[in-house]
């Protein structure tokens, strides 16, 4: 289930009419703000090697800036039995983590925050998208229960910034 | 938001004992300084690990330009950076400077 919610958002985040880099003209930004440039990696934790071990590693860096998905860390809740029937509901929380470098540091915090906007309306997209697109598997995602936005984050030693959304989908077991 | 570890000076003074020296220009002077380039791990605000490349000078604070300041470009060994952070150390006498 954790694996189809990852590459359910992956390929949402990817796609090319619902997907990020389609929302990012779009967001609205303050006075002469720019746009962000458009990100150059989506990637998941079951079908890559760097989002697989959750870091943001110096062999991306020619692919920045990057969208890195893994699970959560936050358990997802018990599950109420309440008739007799196959376990197939349950929520799964995902964490889309932005990465770039920028050696200008607020120009950096600025371009994370418009871009995780783009991703949240390409989640909003993916909330209404036709069945294909939520089906991966037999695992149908439902529907986002709730979002937390991650601060942008960066060292004063290095150019690395990051930011975070923690997503938490309803999932269902079509064939449990 | 940049958050500076509280560890950080010990931290990357412990890095700088392993490094050589970089010829330092910087705002018209020019100098010599230890310099250093190591990777460390760190978590960011989601409570991932980032692998965050550090570089560091440590040189004598006499050398630096009276207006070093954070932001500020300047070279090491022909290669261009920024100054992000400057930290005294040593009575003064010596100052970290992470640069990237």
């Amino acid at each position: 289930m954790i694996l189809e919610a990852l590459r359910i958002v992956k390929n949402a985040l990817s796609d090319g009419t619902i997907g990020v880099n389609a929302q990012l003209p779009g967001v609205p930004r303050d006075g002469t703000d720019p746009q962000p440039a458009s990100v150059a990696l989506i990637a998941e934790s079951t079908s890559n090697f760097s989002a697989a071990i959750e870091g943001l590693l110096p062999d991306v860096d020619a692919q920045y800036p990057c969208l890195m998905l893994c699970p959560g860390l936050t358990p997802g809740d018990d599950e109420p039995v309440t008739k007799a029937g196959p376990l197939q509901d349950g929520s799964v929380e995902v964490l889309i983590r932005y990465g770039a470098k920028d050696p200008d540091a607020a120009a950096g915090n600025r371009d994370a925050s418009y871009t995780l906007r783009a991703v949240r309306r390409s989640l909003n997209q993916l909330q209404m998208a036709a069945e294909a697109t939520r089906l991966l598997n037999g695992i149908y995602f439902m529907y986002f229960e709730g979002w937390t936005p991650i601060p942008f984050w960066q060292l004063p030693s290095g150019l690395t910034i990051t930011n975070a959304l923690r997503v938490r989908m309803r999932m269902r077991d079509t064939l449990p | 938001m940049a958050q500076l570890d509280d560890d950080l000076a010990f931290i990357l003074a412990d890095q700088v004992r392993l490094t050589g020296q970089g010829v330092v220009r910087w705002a018209g002077k020019q100098f010599n300084a230890t310099f250093d380039d190591a990777d460390e791990v760190l978590r960011d605000a989601s409570g991932q690990p980032v692998v965050q490349d550090g570089q560091v000078l440590r040189c004598q604070t006499s050398d630096l330009p009276s207006t070093a300041k954070m932001g500020d470009s300047l070279t090491v060994d022909g290669t261009s950076y920024k100054a992000r952070q400057l930290l005294k150390q040593d009575e003064g006498r010596v100052t970290l400077v992470l640069i990237a």
